[in-house]
């Protein structure tokens, strides 16, 4: 685990406006959104600020949804990775509305409980991936908790403290990397069995994992690959985003960006 | 990769899953699990305050967002996405 | 380097290279460390510069550790000469001394004996070269006198008199030790004896360089090799030891089988044949072969067949193959083991050890008995002094070969480090380092700063009232409300007051007192308060001489008030305009904490610098006793307890960018208790309460008044070594008597005498992070580092001084590799005070013996010194050892011996009469060759007076315009300029 990396990952935050539908005379809430988190989890205390603030505001955690620049936000995709595939880090905030009418059909409204099943899931897909679920299986429920509760109440070293159980790869190398990669106005996200290491025992970069994925043959000047709100260059290892450029679901999420 | 083929599905009940007629299915590979997971409800005709999971290799439940062409690709058994589904948690 | 040493099987000797932090497997990997084919080795014994290899027949080999200061030894000659009539200076005559000789003349010395390679192992440096010291001798070396006999150094003299008829000159010729690192006979000389066991240890009983180390013959006798010297590391002979009479038969016992020692105190122990230990009781450093044998009782009456001996631990295996542990006490005045013959043993362990030895922290390193590989005790600390179990060391080789014999003597450790017991250790740690320096990685750190800047200045310009901290995100008011205690003198005393502060970006408001302009606040130091127990912040604020100070109850308020403090500062030398040079200034306040001057703040109205007593400065996290700055922003320091450290070059103290580095610091500090009584009549001595002269009953010797036995520190980076506070000599008689409470004090004045005593207890800290800015130097103990101002090509001169008055220079120095890549000695005679590294080129030393003497510095191994041919301490010039500085620029040296100061130009010899300053401590020099001088103020000397006396060689010393600061000189120990 690098340290330095890691910990600038998990401190990175977004600067978010959000107001609430038709209700214009409501100040909005200005706070600062972790990159790591969810909505799920982070809605409960946006609603209770709202309240807390004027005690006649009835908002239904089970009904509302979210939206920014007329998109649904999804709730159960890391806030970080929402945010990559729809803006850039310009000079104002993001701007997101709670929005009390009827939400689209297909979207899901997820508590926090349901969002600790989804992460849970999502965290096995990963080992999965890595070395057939072992590690996750032979973890406690204990040690499962411990995680979702750390991803909750943004405490980084209670969470890289069994986290680094998965990242672990001294007795063996991963079977293959958890790696998704979103493009701009597609609704899905590419993913395959990517080998670590190539045929020559070199390890891949993540841009040739990419190309891989899209099934280009390279990655143009034109693209750029974002994840936590930077540019990733194309020459990093995989392994090494693996390890440390993950979200807290293991998962390496890449927006591919082109500018034209 | 993922051109639009169609996607051989089987399905596998778990627990006390209703069982199904028919159990194989070709999807469209840019079809999701959450477009599936309507489907096969409907096709089964499961009541709206009951839950309907799918699971891979008995493990793990696949995202909503997942589509088939990545299942295929990532965890397809000799070109068939196997997938266990159940009402209640199976699986943690 | 540390070593743990061991034996294989097949007789060739293995190394395990000891470090803290390693940063990859090759760095720890065992080396085999062969002898030449002919040698099979069954034990080794080390100390932690040299290993002693005992072989199958007897002989034994030496292997000298690689060290940064060369092993060297002198050999003079004297050349004597006397006068003739008309053939003038020849040979003296058949009565008078021969014409090579010591210096008492009686022992001739011919020059062909010189001639060869001297012993094994050493060769000449240079060939004879004659010594020209100009105060006793003249230019061309020789010193005169009317006759041989009874002449004494101090008949003869330098110049050639009438009455002079004998003459000599002293040949000099050092050799220096060429082998380290290889095994070389240990002692050529005298083939004969043949050993069987060594034992090797009493490190901190002995002094420098010198260590015990003792054999068992083959004729039955255990020897101690006498002379062991730093540059003389196998010694010169050996002693032998009278043999242990058998207490109930008084017969001699012939039949020793083992002998064991403490690495660290002089305890000796035999096992004879039977299984009995035997003491050599009274080794000490005066008495290094001891006085008697005692016997001392076994565990359990069993016969004892291995032992081990550390510091505070002792352990043996009995003849059963039990292991046993017992504990050791020492009394520490008189540096010996109290309790040898009522050794309290408990049981570890039935079985499983055959081979065990002792770090000099007590931690165990041991062979099984079943396979023969290496095993550690794992869980050995203060509450468990016999740790937990034996654990097998899972490290690559271990269970490959067996072992016969194992000593880690020679090692510090006090913990088993995890990488001895969990490979795993050293693969993540490998990982890690192997993309450290990756430009992509670098990239995407800077990208991820950049990222959080951007969003955070997002926020901070949104104009808002409130923000929530439900998510951990930082408080962004438009001003900070702190409540603190407003330090205030009234009636003489110190007094607080509870008051709110308001600080915005524009107004630091004491509410109800004062409102003080963010813009005249200069700097903020920390400081720690014992009695009663507060954590202080001092603010400075412009044309105020005292500070304005807080106190706090807790730290991390003091430290998040002194980091809003330290941002206003921040952002107002940012926005300045400041000149190009960067001119700068680094301090160490009487607590170690370091702080940045910005001394190139440019006033706008009149275009040049503003006063030295206007600027302002930044804290910048670290704790030193010394610090320099040079070329290239380079700044490096050493800390109290002697370790060298270099400052990262990314880090900025102006740069709000915050890289996270990950540099282990420590430090070592011993705290100095004095307790007080008063002699009162028919009472004797007791304890007063309050203050006499400013004096109460318990005084830190740094700080003043503080609680009796205190247990507080002064930041969260300190922890205690000691679990209590002991008196420094423990001894009824370690009281020191004075009639005055403040005047001086004298050990034993007669109890009867003087009306105060005091005596001083000790009690140790140690400071420690992982999170610092400065990265360690390894090497030894340094009192003093200086970095040349100006650059060499493509690196920067760095030397440092060490502890026992070598010089080092570290090659290689540069902003990319800022720790530089090795050290080379600068080598010279006599130990040196102080140095002067001019420009890049030359280095200035002021000997021990107040000898200036200079060279350049292209090739450092030669001896090519030159003295500048003032005689000073004629000239009223004696420099202190201790309180010493030389520094200057282009031929004007400034010498300052305690508080005086001296301008001796080098190029007119001329030397001034000493300019005394009140409380100077320090001179240094900037780049621009001007002096800076530490006193009760800090002052830049621009420009000096300078009158000559008639006699040409002494002047008068003015300082014509000074630039002073008056603020902060006293709590300062430290400063260096650039």
């Amino acid at each position: 685990m690098d340290y330095e990396v890691c910990r600038k990952v998990w401190d990175s935050q977004i600067a978010a406006q959000i107001t609430i539908q038709n209700r214009d005379e409501i100040l909005p809430f200005y706070t600062m959104l972790p990159r790591f988190s969810y909505f799920s989890v982070v809605l409960q205390d946006i609603l209770q600020f709202f309240t807390s603030r004027d005690n006649e505001l009835n908002l239904d955690g089970e009904k509302i949804w979210l939206e920014s620049k007329g998109v649904p936000l999804k709730m159960y995709i890391p806030i970080g990775v929402i945010f990559d595939l729809n803006n850039e880090v310009e000079g104002d905030t993001w701007h997101i509305v709670i929005k009390t009418s009827n939400a689209p059909s297909g979207y899901r409204t997820i508590n926090r409980e349901t969002m600790e099943q989804i992460y849970l899931q999502n965290l096995k897909e990963a080992d999965f991936l890595k070395r057939k679920a072992e590690t996750i299986q032979n973890m406690q429920i204990d040690e499962h908790r411990m995680l979702w509760d750390s991803i909750c109440n943004n405490h980084f070293d209670d969470f890289w403290g069994i986290n680094k159980k998965l990242m672990d790869t001294s007795d063996k190398m991963f079977d293959s990397i958890p790696l998704r990669v979103y493009e701009r106005n597609r609704p899905a996200f590419k993913q395959t069995l990517l080998n670590p290491r190539n045929d020559s025992g070199e390890l891949v970069t993540v841009g040739h994992a990419i190309c891989q994925l899209l099934a280009i043959s390279e990655i143009l000047p034109t693209s750029t690959l974002i994840s936590h709100g930077i540019r990733i260059p194309a020459e990093t290892p995989l392994i090494y985003a693996a390890k440390n450029l993950t979200y807290p679901d293991n998962f390496v999420h890449i927006c591919v960006l082109k500018n034209d | 990769m993922s051109e639009v083929k169609k996607v051989q599905v089987h399905l596998q009940a778990v627990a006390n899953a209703p069982i199904l007629k028919h159990k194989t299915f070709n999807v469209d590979s840019n079809r999701d699990i959450a477009w599936f997971t309507l489907t096969i409800r409907k096709i089964m005709n499961l009541p709206a305050d009951q839950n309907l999971f799918f699971y891979i290799s008995q493990t793990f439940a696949p995202s909503p967002d997942h589509t088939f062409g990545v299942l295929r690709d990532c965890y397809a058994v000799k070109d068939c996405v196997n997938l266990q589904y159940s009402t209640t948690h199976a699986w943690g | 380097m540390e070593f743990i040493w061991m034996v294989a099987e097949d007789g060739i000797p293995w190394r395990m290279p000891i470090l803290e932090e390693p940063k990859d497997a090759t760095q720890v990997e065992w080396e085999p460390v062969p002898c030449s084919a002919s040698y099979s080795i069954r034990q080794i014994a080390a100390s932690s510069k040299t290993a002693f290899a005992l072989d199958r027949s007897g002989r034994i080999l030496m292997l000298v550790l690689p060290t940064h200061i060369a092993l060297r030894q002198k050999i003079e000659v004297y050349v004597n000469q006397r006068w003739y009539p008309l053939v003038k200076w020849r040979r003296p005559l058949p009565t008078d001394r021969s014409e090579y000789s010591d210096e008492s003349g009686k022992l001739r010395r011919d020059l062909e004996y010189f001639e060869d390679s001297p012993v094994d192992g050493w060769s000449w440096e240079e060939p004879w070269r004659t010594n020209r010291d100009p105060r006793s001798f003249d230019d061309q070396g020789w010193q005169y006198a009317i006759t041989f006999l009874g002449a004494n150094s101090t008949n003869w003299d330098r110049q050639c008199k009438r009455h002079h008829f004998v003459r000599r000159k002293i040949l000099r010729r050092h050799m220096r030790f060429t082998q380290h690192d290889k095994w070389i006979e240990f002692s050529p000389e005298d083939d004969s004896k043949m050993f069987v066991e060594l034992a090797c240890g009493g490190a901190e009983i002995m002094e420098d360089g010198e260590i015990l180390l003792f054999a068992l013959g083959t004729d039955g006798n255990i020897y101690r090799r006498a002379g062991i010297r730093t540059n003389i590391p196998n010694g010169t002979e050996w002693c032998q030891l009278p043999k242990i009479q058998n207490p109930s038969t008084n017969e001699e016992i012939d039949d020793v089988t083992l002998l064991a020692i403490s690495p660290t105190l002089g305890t000796l122990i035999c096992i004879t044949w039977d299984g009995k230990m035997y003491q050599r009781k009274g080794i000490s450093c005066a008495i290094p072969n001891g006085a008697i044998w005692r016997q001392i009782p076994t565990p359990k009456n069993r016969a004892v067949i291995g032992l081990t001996i550390g510091t505070e631990a002792i352990w043996c295996i009995t003849a059963d193959g039990m292991v046993w542990f017992a504990r050791l006490e020492i009394d520490r005045r008189k540096m010996e083991h109290t309790n040898i013959e009522e050794l309290n043993f408990q049981e570890v362990a039935k079985s499983g050890i055959c081979r065990i030895s002792l770090t000099k922290n007590d931690q165990v390193f041991c062979v099984g008995s079943e396979k023969e590989v290496m095993e550690v005790r794992t869980g050995i600390d203060s509450s468990e002094p016999s740790g937990k179990k034996f654990e097998v060391m899972k490290y690559e080789g271990n269970e490959k070969k067996r072992w016969i014999s194992i000593c880690a003597a020679s090692s510090n450790l006090s913990n088993i480090p995890k990488y001895l017991l969990d490979p795993r250790v050293l693969q993540a740690r490998q990982e890690i380092f192997q993309f450290k320096n990756t430009f992509w990685r670098k990239q995407i750190l800077e990208s991820l700063q950049i990222s959080n800047d951007k969003s955070w200045e997002i926020m901070k310009d949104v104009k808002i009232e409130k923000i929530s901290d439900d998510f951990g995100c930082e408080n962004v008011e438009r001003f900070r409300k702190i409540k603190a205690q407003l330090v205030v003198f009234g009636d003489g005393q110190r007094q607080m007051r509870s008051v709110n502060l308001r600080i915005s970006e524009a107004v630091f408001e004491i509410e109800g007192e004062r409102n003080i302009d963010c813009a005249m606040i200069l700097s903020s130091f920390s400081g720690f308060q014992r009695l009663p127990q507060k954590y202080l912040l001092h603010i400075l604020v412009k044309n105020e001489a005292q500070p304005i100070s807080f106190a706090f109850t807790d730290e991390s308020s003091r430290n998040s008030c002194q980091e809003i403090v330290d941002n206003i500062i921040r952002s107002y030398i940012t926005t300045s305009a400041r000149n190009s040079l960067g001119q700068s200034m680094w301090t160490i306040s009487n607590s170690g904490s370091v702080r940045w001057h910005c001394l190139a703040e440019m006033d706008p109205k009149f275009e040049k610098e503003i006063p030295l007593s206007d600027t302002r400065s930044l804290t910048v996290p670290g704790n030193f006793e010394s610090i320099d700055c040079g070329a290239n922003r380079l700044v490096w320091a050493v800390n109290f307890a002697g370790d060298l450290y270099s400052l990262h070059p990314r880090f900025d103290p102006l740069s709000t960018l915050d890289h996270t580095f990950e540099y282990r610091q420590t430090d070592e500090l011993r705290h100095e208790l004095y307790e007080y009584q008063k002699s009162a009549i028919f009472r004797g001595f007791v304890t007063f309460q309050g203050q006499q002269k400013g004096v109460s009953a318990w005084m830190s010797k740094n700080e003043g008044a503080a609680p009796q036995f205190y247990s507080g520190l002064a930041s969260k980076f300190w922890t205690w070594i000691d679990a209590e506070w002991r008196l420094e000599d423990s001894d009824e008689d370690s009281w020191e008597y004075s009639n005055e409470i403040d005047g001086n004090f004298e050990i034993g004045v007669g109890k009867g005498e003087g009306k105060i005593r005091r005596r001083c207890w000790i009690r140790r800290a140690k400071f420690e992070t992982n999170k610092s800015v400065w990265a360690k130097v390894e090497g030894p103990s340094v009192k003093v580092v200086r970095v040349a101002k100006v650059e060499n090509q493509n690196s920067v001169t760095v030397i440092t001084l060490t502890r026992d008055g070598h010089l080092l220079l570290r090659l290689g120095v540069n902003r990319e590799n800022f720790t530089g890549s090795s050290w080379s000695q600068i080598v010279t005679d006599s130990p040196i005070t102080a140095f002067h590294i001019q420009k890049h080129e030359k280095i200035w030393c002021i000997t021990t013996e107040s000898l200036i003497i200079w060279k350049t510095l292209v090739d450092t191994e030669q001896d090519v010194w030159n003295y500048l041919d003032m005689n000073l301490p004629s000239r009223k010039v004696v420099v202190t050892q201790k309180d010493a500085d030389i520094c200057g620029s282009n031929d004007i040296l400034y010498l300052r011996s305690r508080n005086v100061l001296f301008r001796i130009d080098s190029a007119n010899l001329t030397c001034s009469d000493p300019y005394p300053m009140e409380n100077l401590r320090q001179a240094v020099v900037n780049l621009q060759g001007q002096i800076c001088l530490l006193g009760s103020n800090i002052s830049i000397v621009n420009e000096w007076k300078v009158m000559l006396y008639e006699d040409k060689k002494t002047t008068i010393i003015q300082p014509r315009s000074m630039n002073r600061a008056m603020n902060f000189g006293k709590s300062i120990i430290c400063i260096a300029m650039y």
